[in-house]
């Protein structure tokens, strides 16, 4: 009945790149969304992407998942084209150039989800937001809670799941009915849904109150990831990138 | 012997509930206790009101301290506890996460939170899933990794709310050995409260609770052997104990058998 | 109504497809109490979600009554199949969404467009079926102990006046007294409404003195099928597939193996008593 959701697709492999540390990789992706936007030429757009082929290469995840990633907005490419062909009346050169904004915009991002597992894209994030502990925002407890909420999601999928099927033996049949059955089968899963989760959410505060959390301040970081040399081979080269593609508009 | 629980005068009301009326419970330093009584007897009431989940008015003293808000936190540095549910107490993105989670709370550092993260999982014989996920871990698995993530503090008490119900009783009895065995070598204060009569035969003592009060106290076979009370209750009597009963009240056997061996070796010498 | 399973396979739709259920050939015995047991991850969940079209085989057709499920992508007058199987999934009482007993009950059944005042008889009716009297029908749901939620959210099945009940996990989180009460309820809708029962348990020490056929899983694979007598007649082959036997099974088999004698297929100690008597 469910097709398991697969959320942020981790394909795994032994290569470079899926060695560097999460927080060198989410400053680079930045750094190279940047290169991305400033830039209007199509001659440098295709020198980016020769760029992310050969990280792609490096990645050693298949460039049939990337084109499967380009396919899944097929059509906002295909709006965009028409909308600006039609209404915008641009250029063919510049509705080029916004599609190759967006495509590098989804390779750059595919290139980060496929080769980093999502707990360590949320390590990294915190990471690069730990300055902003100055401004005592609660970095540490949100990026907890963000982890926290990643590990539920398939417990909260098979629990939808089990609720539907339980008011589908009652007769409720989501996928075999018309709208208004949609729409009562839909009620008679919220209710649950929200009692079970409010029930999960008092045990795990609990749960984690028991286990000390909030002892002390100072939680020692397990997953302190290495900075090696690599990683700063990767953030340089991303560095000059950037740098190649502002000379490059500028000229 | 030592007294590692004290409880006095406990009371406590859930709304209009009275759950606790003056309840008066000591636990000695490395009993095993368990803990029986239908639904709504305030099983899990007093586990909460002894972690500090819950407040009532209360005299409880754990290792000689009184519980407040001030000696809470080193009061569960000295509990491990066990619930019911293995999905909603496991808080880690994998096994080795929520392992170290308390660990990690109480700022150890790292190399000594890795360390202690092995040897509990090594002596569990859990090594070979600390990378795994919990949606890929089936429900008695979660309660050995839960045990672990209790244990991994070194408590001096470990408490364990209806952990069983919920899994395959595969898993129930390798967990009982583990328990067993931890009992003996680490002379550790285990609270098991449980519906199922069988799992109290490991126990030293075995208290029912029905309403808020404890209705009996003893050695469980002696409480085994308190016929109206278990009638009243509807309990269940572990199976050789109930066969032994029977048998002893047609001269087949002279005492209460535990093991099947025994017993079958004597009936038929 | 008869329940036949035909070289059942399901694979689970996802990346990796794993195929939960292989091959199953087997039977559901008409009103009487068939039990599916074996460990965690061998498909018995699976394996019930089929009987009601909840799923669909991915090979082989399973026959309930006229229905045949497998041959079309699609089952045809599905809610006639829900009415004639009801399933009661483990924790039922997490569904439930209503204010009052009653509404809850009449869930289903309202969805099906039954008027009210037809509903009323068979609402009190389907409580009585499950122990339970007309004064709880404007209790909160939310409000009863364990025991009583399991039975109203089994009688919110029973409602539909199915022919054939399963129950997925039904004592579980029960205490001592509501267990046995449930096990008193099971009894009835065998004896009394010569309703066919399905059972998917670990308790078995519970269970096994009503089960009338037992089907065995284990990795997906049909391992034993029969009476108390064949399935239980050597648990070697079911403890090396960590399958936790009852423990008056355990000890008449000790007794055989030990002692070479047969003390029969007893279910409770008092008879075992009288066995053993005799046989000392």
């Amino acid at each position: 009945m469910f097709k398991r959701v697969m959320f942020c697709k981790y394909y795994h492999s032994n290569s470079l790149l899926h060695q560097i540390n999460p927080t060198a990789k989410i400053i680079s992706a930045i750094i190279l969304l940047i290169s991305c936007f400033i830039i209007n030429s199509v001659w440098l757009y295709l020198l980016l992407i020769l760029f992310f082929i050969i990280v792609i290469y490096v990645s050693k995840v298949p460039i049939k998942m990337f084109l499967y990633s380009i396919r899944n907005i097929k059509m906002l490419l295909i709006f965009l084209i028409v909308f600006n062909l039609l209404i915008m009346r641009l250029d063919i050169i510049n509705i080029t150039i916004i599609i190759l904004k967006i495509i590098s915009l989804v390779i750059i991002s595919s290139l980060l989800t496929f080769t980093t597992k999502i707990n360590s894209i949320n390590k990294g994030i915190e990471n690069v937001l730990y300055p902003l502990k100055i401004l005592k925002l609660p970095i540490s407890e949100i990026a907890l809670i963000i982890s926290l909420t990643i590990r539920f999601i398939p417990t909260i999928f098979t629990q939808a799941e089990k609720i539907l099927k339980s008011q589908a033996s009652r007769g409720v049949d989501f996928r075999n009915d018309n709208f208004k059955g949609k729409i009562i089968a839909l009620s008679s899963m919220l209710i649950p849904m929200f009692i079970l989760s409010f029930k999960r959410a008092d045990d795990l505060a609990n749960i984690m109150e028991v286990r000390l959390y909030g002892y002390t301040d100072k939680r020692t970081d397990c997953d302190i990831d290495k900075w090696t040399k690599n990683d700063t081979i990767v953030v340089i080269v991303s560095i000059f990138m950037l740098l190649l593609c502002v000379v490059g508009e500028v000229i | 012997m030592k007294k590692i629980i004290e409880i006095k005068d406990l009371r406590y009301n859930y709304g209009t509930n009275v759950v606790f009326n003056g309840l008066n419970l000591d636990i000695n330093k490395g009993e095993w206790v368990s803990i029986v009584g239908p639904n709504g007897s305030g099983k899990t009431t007093l586990i909460k009101l002894i972690l500090g989940i819950l407040k009532g008015q209360n005299h409880i003293h754990i290792d000689n301290l009184k519980l407040n808000k001030k000696t809470l936190m080193e009061i569960r540095k000295k509990i491990g506890i066990v619930f019911q549910n293995p999905d909603n107490q496991f808080v880690g993105d994998t096994v080795k996460t929520d392992i170290a989670f308390s660990l990690e709370n109480i700022g150890l550092d790292k190399k000594e939170i890795n360390k202690r993260v092995d040897e509990i999982a090594s002596f569990l014989k859990i090594e070979n899933i600390l990378d795994k996920e919990p949606h890929l871990l089936s429900g008695g698995e979660k309660q050995k990794v839960a045990l672990a993530s209790a244990l991994v503090i070194n408590p001096k008490i470990l408490i364990l709310d209806e952990a069983f119900s919920m899994i395959d009783p595969y898993y129930k009895k390798d967990i009982l050995n583990i328990l067993k065995k931890i009992h003996r070598s680490k002379a550790l204060t285990i609270i098991t409260i449980t519906h199922d009569l069988e799992d109290t035969l490991l126990s030293n003592r075995l208290i029912i609770l029905d309403k808020g009060n404890i209705v009996i106290d003893g050695k469980p076979i002696d409480v085994f052997q308190q016929e109206k009370i278990i009638e009243q209750l509807e309990l269940d009597l572990p199976f050789m104990v109930d066969l032994s009963l029977k048998l002893k009240f047609y001269n087949l056997v002279d005492k209460i058998y535990f093991s099947t061996n025994e017993m079958v070796n004597h009936l038929w010498k | 109504m008869e329940i036949e399973f035909k070289n059942v396979s399901y694979t689970y739709d996802s990346i990796e497809k794993k195929e939960v259920l292989k091959e199953i050939t087997t039977k559901i015995i008409k009103e009487k109490i068939n039990i599916i047991l074996g460990p965690s991850g061998s498909g018995k969940t699976t394996f019930i979600e089929l009987i009601n079209g909840l799923l669909l085989p991915s090979k082989g057709k399973i026959k309930v009554g006229n229905f045949i499920i497998g041959d079309k992508k699609k089952i045809k007058n599905i809610k006639q199949l829900r009415f004639d199987v009801g399933l009661v999934f483990q924790f039922p009482e997490e569904q439930f969404f209503k204010e009052t007993v009653k509404k809850e009950i009449a869930f289903g059944m309202e969805y099906f467009k039954y008027k009210l005042n037809v509903l009323d008889k068979r609402i009190i009716d389907s409580l009585k079926m499950v122990g339970l009297d007309e004064s709880y029908l404007n209790c909160n749901p939310l409000e009863l102990s364990d025991g009583e939620k399991r039975k109203v959210a089994i009688a919110s099945i029973l409602v539909f006046n199915p022919k054939v009940l399963i129950l997925d996990e039904p004592t579980v989180g029960l205490d001592n007294k509501s267990r046995k009460d449930l096990v008193r309820l099971i009894l009835r809708l065998k004896k009394h409404h010569k309703k066919t029962v399905i059972i998917v348990s670990h308790d078995l020490d519970v269970l096994y003195p009503i089960g009338d056929n037992y089907i065995v899983l284990s990795e997906g694979k049909l391992l034993k099928n029969g009476n108390r007598e064949e399935v239980f007649k050597n648990i070697r082959l079911l403890k090396k597939h960590n399958i936790v036997v009852p423990k008056i099974v355990e000890f008449i088999n000790r007794v055989k193996e030990k002692k070479d004698i047969k003390l029969g297929d007893e279910d409770n100690t008092r008879d075992l008593m009288k066995a053993i008597y005799r046989n000392v």
